[in-house]
């Protein structure tokens, strides 16, 4: 069977966000216990002080994405005010890559850094 | 932080997600999301609509993403349906052959019994089609029909006069093409090479069965003219024999029979023909001369290429109009008695009586079939009740009925696997030798490659058997009895649900018993059959007679005078020989195919017949092969050409032209039909003597046929060199003289074919043997399958019953009470499967019948056989359970509980 997964759309708003960024985040929201979409959105806009936009549209294309590869587990449940929410979790999958793309990130943005605060070599 | 509260139904019972579900899914989850959003933003002050407008602005295009997600949705639930089942899959298979493995008699028992099963049916069918439905490699073998011609209501045979094949090929509806053969040869090449075979055809031919050379070209029109120059095809083998399969052999010659024959093409190894074991060697153009068209002798075969799409219907009609049109235009060779043209499969004309066996030997397989599969069924049951325990530990544990069921399922499509690896490659093997014990000229080593149709059905008939059984034996096991087997003790065995599951295995026993009676049925009157023909008097002499023919003579054996003249001198040299008691020379030894010549009564011609039967002999024929002389004289010596010609007479035949008159003296013409108007063939014979009726074409026909015997020394016509009986005290005496006095008389005739006449008796009830054979196997096989059934039956039931037995000895019972009454119920099944058995035998006999030979469908002695074997199979396979029975000892079962 011919796996297609959908590309989702780049997400870019003020600050714009790198593809891929959104991943990362959601699984890094997802590492302090299952959360519902909306959870997930509001504790990004919580912990970047609303400095961070996250293109909503994109983010349930995406956690159905991860789910599809297997990073996420989906159960239905209710909030604390008893209204029926679908629920994300980590899979021992999702996990793992969690602390991957971490490890990707930071040498990434060491290399950045040491770019970025260059001071001039002259010829 | 809110937790999940109720899990997936459909996911924890593992049900495939439908596309509606996924939906409404994918909106109820972005529906919370905009709730939540729209209190969220109320709670920051703005209004209900311009929060709604807001939080709808945020997410963006609905429709889009509903879309999107619910995309990726569904992929997931399909990904994950499958591989819920094939983890399921694997986890059944893998605890299926761990718990074969643990019980390796079961298994190989099962696995055993499926495999006789379907490989017999697998064998014969693969019989069937080869001989009888799908014999020769044509490409468009379903479209293939031949021609026959039948006199009146006698069998057709498979072969048409020149003139008959014309009218058809140039009038006939039904066919795309309409090609004739006819075999030539042994033809003699130049080069001293063994003797070939080859075949004539017409254009049309090659086209109908589909060959096409594989070098150089095929006949074509121009090969057929009048002027053209001779011209072959060869044969793969020769062409590899003859020129080492040089490519470049078109336009070689070969001299054969004395002909020039230029090479156009050589034909592929595939081809064959029918009528010829090994492909043949020379394909040559077949012309009709214009004599060759008033001959009324059918001896060409003709084959056609039906149309495409062609009902049987259509065949028949298109065969009475030709009849009709035939009989109109030609009236004067209807009544030369050239009988009327049928269509005809291959198995009616190249295995006339093999055909119909085959149908009645895969019927057969067919019963014991069923009777495996009945035998499976039980040892599955059996294995299943034993079994009741683990499935009501398992099911207490959480695993559903269907779960179970599976497993039980999972288990028997292993064992069905099993089987049809087995039997697939048994039955190929075994074919070979089935066709062989039939007839050894109807195997062609083109029909022993593996079929995938075959294949593929022997591989469902197993598997889905083990399966279907497996299905109903799980469904019935695991009804009612899950918790009471749960807290089950021998009691509830004893009084609970296992009596309806004896009976289950009675009603199994009775299946099988009544199957193995009908088989037995079979094979006793087929075994009758064979002993009935075996001591059929032929009429002839058979110990200590032995005979001689010469398969390949010289060329210039041509004609009848050289043949006779080698004859005389084999006679003399035999003569000669101590050791030799009488010799003599036929055209036709017994049980041979012989020669059919219309005779008529001399000035009546009301007084004549289509078909005698026409026998060529030297004048010792009767002494050596110890025919007696009813009356008249023996031919002698002087018999010769230039005096009286004579005839001696059967008498049938007299019986048949003479009502009681001595037909003594009395003339007849020999190869006249209602007498010989225009140009006698031979001049009128005087009758000198009557001979006593022989069965000589076969020990089995029905009635001797009218025959006339004229002495060799005296005919006008040439059948060729003849063959030599002899008489001798000493099998190696006989051969040993026969081939020295052959060779004495003519170096060049090669090497003789010697036999005993008692092996030409043996090879002639070759097909009868086949069919006895194998029908015998298939009844003993249904009896030991029946004896492990009763046998199984009875210990199950004795092991249910111990406690019972140990009351009953307890209370004073005799062990030979007990061991009645466990013969008694082991026996009971059987004799109830016997009494259904034995009319349905009776009914199904009646298709034997043309096997039959001296004994009715309804031989009262051969079904009294069936039914004591069966009874004493049934008595002894519930004996040994029931002496265990009768040693248990009462104090220990009443300790048991």
């Amino acid at each position: 069977m011919p796996r297609r997964t959908p590309n989702a759309p780049s997400a870019d708003s003020e600050l714009g966000l790198l593809r891929g960024t959104l991943d990362l985040f959601i699984l890094k929201t997802l590492s302090w216990g299952p959360m519902h979409g909306l959870a997930i959105l509001q504790w990004i806009e919580r912990t970047t002080r609303q400095r961070l936009q996250i293109e909503e549209g994109a983010l349930y294309p995406a956690l159905h994405r991860m789910e599809d590869k297997g990073w996420l587990d989906a159960e239905w449940g209710h909030t604390d005010v008893g209204r029926r929410a679908k629920f994300y979790r980590l899979t021992p999958d999702g996990r793992r890559q969690l602390s991957n793309t971490i490890i990707k990130w930071n040498q990434y943005a060491e290399a950045a850094a040491l770019i970025l605060s260059a001071k001039g070599v002259t010829p | 932080m809110s937790k999940p509260e109720r899990w997936n139904l459909r996911r924890v019972f593992r049900l495939p997600a439908t596309r509606a579900r996924v939906r409404a899914d994918v909106d109820a989850e972005l529906e919370f999301h905009i709730a939540g959003r729209i209190e969220e933003l109320m709670a920051q002050g703005l209004s209900r609509t311009d929060a709604e407008n807001e939080a709808r602005r945020r997410l963006g295009d609905f429709a889009n993403i509903e879309r999107e997600v619910e995309r990726v949705s569904r992929h997931t639930e399909r990904r994950r349906t499958i591989g819920d089942h094939v983890e399921a899959l694997v986890s059944d298979v893998r605890y299926a052959v761990r718990s074969l493995i643990r019980q390796p008699i079961f298994t190989a028992v099962v696995i055993l019994t499926l495999t006789l099963g379907v490989g017999a049916t697998s064998a014969i069918f693969h019989a069937v089609d080869r001989v009888v439905l799908h014999p020769l490699p044509y490409p468009n073998a379903d479209r293939i029909a031949y021609l026959g011609t039948q006199w009146g209501k006698t069998p057709p045979i498979g072969a048409v006069a020149p003139r008959r094949f014309q009218f058809w090929h140039d009038n006939s509806r039904i066919f795309d093409a309409l090609g004739v053969s006819t075999t030539i040869g042994p033809v003699v090449g130049d080069d001293g090479g063994a003797p070939v075979e080859g075949i004539r055809v017409t254009q049309a031919f090659l086209r109908v069965v589909g060959a096409a050379p594989i070098i150089g070209r095929s006949l074509l029109a121009r090969d057929y003219t009048a002027d053209a120059a001779p011209v072959v095809l060869l044969g793969h083998s020769l062409w590899v024999s003859r020129f080492g399969g040089d490519r470049s052999v078109v336009g070689h010659t070969v001299r054969l029979d004395g002909t020039t024959y230029t090479v156009v093409g050589v034909l592929p190894a595939s081809f064959e023909i029918a009528e010829l074991a090994t492909p043949p060697a020379v394909v040559e153009p077949l012309v009709f001369s214009a004599k060759a068209l008033e001959d009324v002798g059918a001896n060409y075969t003709a084959v056609g290429l039906l149309r495409s799409g062609v009902s049987r219907k259509q065949i028949d009609d298109d065969v009475a109009r030709m009849t009709a049109n035939y009989r109109s235009a030609f009236p004067e060779r209807i009544a030369k008695d050239e009988g009327d043209i049928v269509a005809m499969t291959y198995g009616q004309i190249f295995a006339p009586d093999l055909a119909p066996q085959l149908w009645i030997m895969l019927g057969a397989t067919a019963f014991v079939f069923l009777l495996a599969c009945a035998n499976v069924a039980n040892l599955v049951l059996a294995r299943a009740l034993t079994r009741q325990r683990e499935f009501a530990v398992r099911a207490a544990l959480g695993a559903g009925r269907s779960r179970i069921v599976r497993q039980i399922v999972v288990e028997m499509l292993l064992l069905g696997v099993a089987s049809a690896a087995v039997a697939i490659p048994a039955s190929l093997a075994t074919v070979r030798g089935l066709v062989e014990l039939a007839h050894r000229s109807l195997m062609r080593d083109s029909q022993l490659h593996v079929d995938t149709r075959v294949v593929v059905l022997t591989t469902l008939v197993a598997v889905g058997a083990a399966v279907l059984i497996g299905l109903v034996v799980a469904m019935a096991t695991t009804s009612a009895n899950f918790t009471r087997s749960l807290s089950g003790s021998a009691r509830t065995n004893a009084t609970g649900g296992s009596t309806s599951h004896r009976g289950v295995r009675g009603l199994l026993v009775g299946i099988e018993s009544a199957i193995a009676v009908v088989l037995l049925a079979g094979a006793g009157l087929l075994i009758s059959s064979f002993f009935n023909v075996l001591h059929v008097d032929g009429g002839f002499r058979r110990e200590g007679v032995y005979t001689a023919t010469v398969a390949h003579p010289p060329l210039d054996y041509k004609t009848h005078d050289a043949s006779l003249r080698f004859a005389q001198q084999v006679l003399d040299n035999l003569r000669a020989t101590p050791g030799i008691v009488d010799e003599a020379a036929t055209v036709t030894l017994p049980l041979q195919r012989g020669t059919n010549m219309p005779t008529t009564v001399e000035g009546r011609n009301d007084l004549t017949e289509g078909a005698s039967e026409w026998r060529a002999v030297s004048p010792s024929y009767f002494r050596t092969m110890d025919i007696r002389l009813v009356a008249g004289r023996d031919l002698s010596e002087s018999d010769v050409a230039g005096t009286t010609p004579v005839v001696l007479v059967s008498e049938s035949y007299v019986k048949r032209f003479f009502n009681g008159e001595n037909p003594i003296g009395r003339r007849i013409l020999v190869g006249c039909y209602k007498g010989c108007p225009r140009h006698a063939w031979e001049p009128a014979r005087e009758i000198v003597g009557v001979v006593r009726d022989v069965r000589d074409m076969s020990l089995e026909q029905s009635a001797p046929r009218h025959t006339v015997w004229v002495p060799l020394a005296q005919i006008t016509n040439d059948p060729g060199v003849p063959a030599f009986v002899v008489r001798a005290t000493d099998p190696s005496v006989a051969a040993t003289a026969l081939r020295r006095a052959i060779a004495d008389a003519e170096p060049r005739m090669g090497m003789p074919d010697v036999a005993a006449m008692s092996d030409l008796v043996s090879a002639s009830m070759s097909w009868r043997r086949f069919s006895t054979v194998l029908m015998v196997c298939f009844a003993a096989l249904a009896l030991v399958l029946t004896c492990v059934g009763i046998y199984g039956a009875a210990s199950y039931a004795v092991s249910q019953r111990v406690r019972e037995i140990g009351i009953r000895m307890a209370l004073g019972a005799r062990p030979h009470s007990v061991v009645a009454l466990v013969v008694r119920q082991g026996v009971m099944p059987a004799a109830i499967g016997l009494c259904v058995g034995l009319p349905v035998a009776l009914a199904l006999s009646r298709v034997l019948k043309t096997l039959l030979f001296g004994v009715g469908p309804r031989d009262p002695m051969s079904f009294a056989a069936v039914a004591i074997v069966l009874l004493g199979v049934a008595i002894v396979a519930s004996y040994v359970p029931a002496r265990r029975a009768a040693r248990v000892d009462p104090a220990r079962t009443l300790r048991m509980e």
